[in-house]
């Protein structure tokens, strides 16, 4: 049926469609730094309303956690706790980046459709703000960082820690490819957040965190290290601010990975981005 | 200069992860062209909310859309905002769009004032600067002075509100969509909101209002379009439509009124379907009456199972004659958690123009503290018939939140409750008006010859 209340004149020219491109929504929702900035921060904020030291509960839960099972941890793995203390709170740090990244992208949807539901958002917006919360949490966690390196191992702060900031880069790059691939993922197929969480359980103790990659050899070390995409995940952060040029095999899995993994979340957006609305 | 062109669009909506039960009563009980199976086994089921629509809007165009719950009004709305994009058809917007389906967007109510007028004004659209500078007018309207420094949880629901309406009213609207709701239904506004809104509305350059009260439209549009199964059944000036609408729903209300009227008295509600409608037993069961239209237009968190009606012998029925007492009886359940809820009962009564009178509102809280699924409750609400004009008193039953957002069910006429109707009583004086006044009558006079003076000229 048609209908046409007032004649139409110029059919079409000059008029945008609606409907935009999957890059449109990523660039514009990028450009929104205002408004993204302000969603991460306020959610941080409102996590530690009415604390007095707000965000940096945080890096106290983790110092008490890196002091605990550092001690605990240096005894088992025969390690020395100059050493031990240093490698376990900058792995735990990234660790803790990249776990919580993970997990509230499960959520980014399905928390989100109050917003999209009723006005009109770009929905990248929703995974830059998610990305920038996680990174405000990690530059208070590094405060832990620099006391245990300052009273433990100072000569650790060195121009090569520098290489953490490109390394560091690298994560967040993927971080919002994941962010995107398992809201959508996770708002449609409501299983997967259960899965996901449980995985990340499991890879806490599977990935080079709480013992170091070389108490593997051969086979076992192939497997848990080299193609765990964790492992380089966390070692391209965490070698720097243990004074070592990461492997050239961390940085090639991580540039695979950024291409990969926005290839195929180009694609899955640009596919389904019109459906998410539905799917809520 | 704004456009809006839609080109043959079409909309379902996927439903997921639903009870078996649920199914089936869908499957039996809903209008059967809205519902849909897809997939290999028809085993995917969806609701097509939009069917082929075709329009075109310019500016200056005020809009209405009218049409019964679940007709697709508020999801063509969505569709225009950008916000659900259509399976097919084309949708082309010209100028800057504002959706107003939710008041404050992002609210958090741990936020103040200030911050959540600054949250929600980015989130619609306007940067921190912008907003910035409408804050004084914001302050000036919305009268909430120092509690715009406290957190809104301190805040009352008017008070919110309030808030809401001055900071998206003081924004610059573009094309302007809006639900019944948002300024219009619900929300009682002084004189002044009500000039403010107008100027609002004024300043827009396209208008397009969902609503299902053709008195709201009326006074608001130019133009209507009439919805009905997600397709645009007509479309024109906004009497045309609105009469038209108002003869759809109440032409067999209205025959039965006249013909009550022409015969005088007579005994017990036989009235057609109305609306076309099914029609519900005399017992009042509606747990599963009409449920597409109401699962479309509300969340579904709970349901109102019965709505019946009684007088004092208990008898089901309901016609009433002045003086007599009816008891309304609203039996519930909850499907899912809510944090409380409240029904809202309403007896309109539409006037042969199409405005719909109110004549009866009552809201009742039914908990203020969360309800479990699975909790099955009952409210009645008497009332002594008061000297009402004989007629046919539409009710609407509304089941949500306490604070009168969000709805978890709906229950009208659309889905086929009767009306209530008032046959006229042996000392009905009044042949017009609403209501009767009981006049105590008593006459008086004498004959007094010598207070007569006829003066013949002056």
């Amino acid at each position: 049926m048609t209908m046409v209340l007032t004649p139409l004149e110029d059919k079409g020219t000059g008029i945008r469609s609606l409907s935009e491109t999957a890059a449109d929504d990523l660039l514009r929702g990028l450009r929104k730094t205002e408004l993204w900035g302000r969603l991460g921060w306020l959610e941080v904020k409102r996590r530690y309303r009415r604390t007095t030291i707000g965000p940096f509960w945080n890096s106290i839960t983790l110092a008490i956690y890196v002091l605990t099972v550092g001690t605990v941890g240096a005894a088992i793995w025969h390690q020395n706790i100059y050493d031990y203390l240093p490698f376990l709170v900058s792995g735990m740090i990234v660790w803790t980046l990249v776990a919580s990244i993970i997990t509230d992208s499960c959520n980014l949807f399905i928390a989100g459709q109050s917003l999209f539901r009723n006005i009109r958002l770009d929905y990248s917006v929703l995974a830059y703000a998610m990305v920038w919360r996680n990174f405000i949490v990690l530059l208070h966690n590094f405060a832990v960082y620099f006391l245990v390196v300052v009273v433990l191992k100072p000569s650790l702060l060195s121009f090569t820690a520098l290489l953490a900031v490109p390394g560091l880069a690298l994560v967040l790059m993927n971080g919002i490819w994941v962010s995107l691939l398992l809201g959508m993922l996770c708002l449609r197929f409501r299983d997967v957040p259960q899965l996901v969480s449980s995985i990340m359980q499991i890879a806490m103790l599977i990935t080079p965190l709480f013992w170091p990659a070389d108490t593997l050899t051969g086979i076992k070390r192939f497997v848990f290290v080299n193609l765990n995409p964790l492992y380089h995940v966390v070692d391209v952060v965490r070698a720097p601010l243990l004074g070592r040029v990461p492997e050239a095999i961390s940085y090639g899995a991580m540039i695979a990975m950024t291409i990969g993994g926005w290839w195929l979340t180009y694609a899955m957006f640009k596919r389904f981005r019109k459906r998410i609305a539905y799917w809520s | 200069m704004a456009t809006i062109i839609l080109e043959n669009v079409n909309a379902h909506f996927p439903i997921y992860g639903q009870q078996r039960s649920l199914r089936k009563a869908l499957f039996q009980r809903a209008t059967g062209a809205s519902i849909e199976h897809e997939g290999r086994n028809n085993d995917r089921l969806s609701v097509k909310a939009l069917t082929d629509i075709s329009l075109t809007l310019h500016d200056g165009d005020r809009v209405g859309l009218i049409g019964h719950n679940g007709a697709g009004k508020s999801t063509l709305l969505k569709l225009m905002a950008g916000i659900y994009e259509p399976v097919s058809g084309t949708i082309k917007v010209e100028g800057r769009v504002t959706p107003l389906f939710d008041t404050m967007p992002g609210l958090d109510r741990d936020d103040t004032g200030y911050e959540n007028i600054i949250t929600s004004g980015m989130l619609i659209g306007m940067t921190r600067r912008q907003i910035e500078a409408k804050i004084p007018e914001i302050e000036e309207f919305c009268e909430l002075g120092e509690y715009l420094g406290l957190p809104v949880r301190t805040y009352s629901t008017g008070m919110t509100m309030r808030l809401g309406f001055a900071l998206v009213t003081a924004m610059d609207p573009g094309v302007l969509l809006m639900d019944e709701g948002f300024g219009t239904g619900d929300l009682r506004f002084a004189e002044r909101a009500e000039a403010r809104m107008k100027n609002f509305v004024g300043r827009s350059s396209i208008m397009v209002l969902a609503s299902h009260s053709d008195k709201t439209i009326r006074s608001m549009c130019n133009k209507a379009i009439m919805m009905d199964a997600g397709r645009i059944v007509a479309s024109g000036p906004v009497n045309e439509i609105c009469d038209q609408y108002y003869e759809s729903v109440h032409t067999s209300a209205v025959a039965d009124h006249r013909s009550r009227l022409g015969k005088g008295t007579s005994t017990g509600y036989s009235a057609s379907n109305v609306a076309g409608k099914e029609q519900i037993d005399v017992d009042g069961w509606i747990e599963n009456v009409g449920l597409a239209d109401r699962l479309m237009r509300t969340n579904g968190s709970a349901r109102m199972t019965r709505v019946a009606a009684r007088d004092a012998h208990g008898n089901a029925r309901w016609d009433f004659v002045p003086g007599e007492t009816a008891t309304f009886r609203f039996e519930y359940k909850i499907l899912e958690r809510v944090d409380n809820a409240a029904i809202l009962f309403r007896l309109n009564l539409v006037t042969p123009g199409g405005g719909e009178v109110i004549f009866a509102e009552r809201r009742e809280v039914l908990s203020s503290e969360p309800l479990e699924a699975g909790f099955e409750g009952a409210l009645e609400l008497s009332l002594q018939v008061p000297d009402l004009m004989p007629n046919q008193y539409l009710p609407y039953v509304w089941l949500g939140r306490t604070s009168n957002a969000g709805a978890y069910d709906v229950v009208d006429v659309n889905i086929g409750l009767p009306p209530f109707v008032v046959r006229p009583s042996s000392e009905q004086t009044s042949r017009g008006g609403i209501l009767s006044l009981a006049f105590e009558a008593k006459q008086s006079g004498t004959l007094r010859q010598d207070a007569f003076t006829k003066v013949d000229a002056l």
